[in-house]
């Protein structure tokens, strides 16, 4: 475990260089954002989190990490472990950030102070402010597709390199949409059963509920992907 | 003498180039320059005393310790300078620093930061805009900060200006004045070698070609002259790297084997570069042969 704290360190080091900067802007246009117009802007954070990963993908190809990976004393194993742990950290950091905004947005309701009061635009915007509960649940969402496509992204980039990753999810979305779409067309038609993904009970069990099983999903799948890459990776030469 | 390196037997093939049971040792308080033309085997050589290659047979034992069980204790004790800079491009000294420091237990930012100083090190540039020869201070600072005992540098002066070669040199004789330490230097300029090392080891097409102390193999091995025609029978078997040329042939020799040749021939000591060279046409004449036959 120390050696994996080790290695998110380094790779919040690597990247924050780039991205504390950029993140502090995100932050204050989505907090903005979300505080005057919409808390559902607190959403767009997800986007924020990229700014962590990105960088630390492209410094660790062109500075041969590869070679310092090898001369670490550190397992191989846990090097792979520690960067996915970055990445749970980051978009889990960014996702409590982006719902702490979302939720004391409408106690503050800094909407008020904005000129042309009354207006049918700030009507709008008023609303927006009254449900903040789909707001949350849309910002959980958010967070949780973009982080399970980026840790899906890091497992095939490290398995089959960065060069050949926008080809792979490409076919891999392109896969899944395909199956999505036969699944949904065949159980419409009633050719096969309908299942129930429980869609509407996870859209009224309530915002905690929601944060925790997606959280604890990307967890699961963060570890899943975590261990096959570090299986494959830790058994090639450097 | 304790080794503090010791390679037994090494195998290690990929496709058509292998590493053929290769085997020498750095006795501790000594500098081994590791020399071969390129694509001889020498950085397979340093990524399977890494761990950063699996070889196929042998053993490897670094402070006694196996390369493969021991791998992060030997890697604790273990300084290495590749020909290319491998910490990030877009920090600092400062922020390297912070970055590598965690990972080893005898860590010593003061110490990392008088070498820095002394190797006249900018703190605060990005390290990729670094000349060649300040990155390699750079890792050899990082290695000298953790109180690494041995230092293995792979192919660190080619590129660099003669300025740049001989500082380095000159901190890699410093480092090596601690008699528990040690350095495994490859490179394919020799005058580097011949100028710090006390042992050398040279591969050729993958094998041991010669290991031991470099003055045995400055004074075992002699460049011979002469008309082919004076050189008495059965000598030629003795030549490594024959070539003859429209007034004469030049050849390496033992100097074992030079009693008895007549004046008419001459002779002067060897070279590192000119032992290579001989190896390499000895190769060559030896495929050409094989060549004829089939």
């Amino acid at each position: 475990m120390k050696d994996i704290l080790k290695v998110m360190w380094f790779d919040f080091l690597t990247s924050a260089n780039l991205a504390v900067p950029a993140m502090l802007v995100f932050l204050l246009v989505c907090g903005v954002g979300a505080l005057f117009f919409s808390p559902l802007m607190a959403g767009f954070l997800a986007f924020g989190s990229m700014l962590f990963v990105i960088p630390l993908q492209s410094a660790a190809e062109r500075s041969g990490f590869h070679k310092l990976y090898g001369l670490l004393p550190v397992k191989r194993k846990q090097i792979t472990r520690g960067r996915f742990a970055f990445m749970f950290a980051a978009f889990f950091g960014t996702e409590l950030i982006g719902i702490l905004i979302a939720r004391i947005a409408p106690f503050l309701a800094l909407y008020r102070l904005l000129p042309n009061q009354g207006s049918p635009n700030l009507v709008l915007i008023a609303k927006t402010f009254e449900d903040v509960q789909t707001s949350v649940m849309a910002i959980i969402l958010m967070h949780f597709l973009m982080s399970l496509v980026f840790i899906y992204m890091e497992m095939m980039g490290q398995i089959f390199g960065r060069e050949n990753e926008m080809k792979i999810i490409m076919i891999s979305l392109t896969v899944l949409t395909v199956v999505l779409i036969t699944f949904f067309t065949l159980s419409d038609h009633e050719i096969i059963p309908r299942i129930n993904f429980g869609f509407d009970e996870f859209q009224n069990a309530g915002n905690l509920f929601q944060l925790v099983s997606t959280g604890l999903i990307f967890l699961v799948l963060t570890i899943v992907f975590g261990e096959i890459t570090a299986h494959v990776v830790s058994r090639r030469e450097l | 003498m304790e080794n503090i390196l010791e390679i037994k037997n090494l195998n290690k093939s990929y496709g058509d180039f292998a590493l053929k049971d290769v085997s020498f040792s750095l006795p501790k308080g000594y500098i081994m320059g590791f020399v071969g033309e390129n694509g001889s085997g020498k950085t397979t050589t340093i990524r399977s005393i890494l761990n950063m290659a699996k070889f196929d047979s042998g053993e490897i034992r670094v402070f006694g310790l196996d390369s493969v069980t021991d791998t992060i204790a030997i890697k604790e004790r273990l300084g290495v300078v590749f020909d290319s800079l491998y910490l990030a491009e877009h920090l600092n000294v400062k922020q390297i620093e912070r970055q590598i420091k965690p990972f080893y237990k005898d860590w010593q930012t003061e110490e990392f930061f008088r070498s820095i100083e002394e190797f006249d090190l900018p703190t605060d540039k990005k390290v990729g805009d670094f000349s060649k020869g300040m990155k390699m201070k750079l890792m050899i600072a990082v290695a000298l900060s953790h109180k690494a005992e041995l230092i293995i540098l792979d192919e660190p002066t080619s590129g660099l200006d003669p300025v740049a070669r001989d500082e380095l040199l000159d901190i890699l004789a410093e480092y090596i004045e601690d008699e528990n330490r040690g350095v495994l230097f490859s490179t394919h300029i020799t005058a580097d070698v011949e100028r710090i090392a006390d042992y050398v080891t040279i591969l050729h097409s993958g094998k041991v070609w010669f290991t031991g102390e470099l003055n045995t193999l400055s004074e075992g091995y002699a460049v011979l002259k002469g008309a082919e025609e004076d050189l008495p029978a059965g000598i030629k078997d003795k030549l490594i790297g024959f070539h003859a040329y429209r007034n004469g042939f030049e050849a390496l020799i033992k100097t074992d084997d030079l009693a008895g040749l007549p004046d008419s021939l001459e002779y002067e000591k060897a070279s590192i570069d000119e032992i290579l060279v001989y190896i390499a046409k000895e190769d060559k004449h030896e495929r050409h042969s094989k060549g004829h036959v089939v």
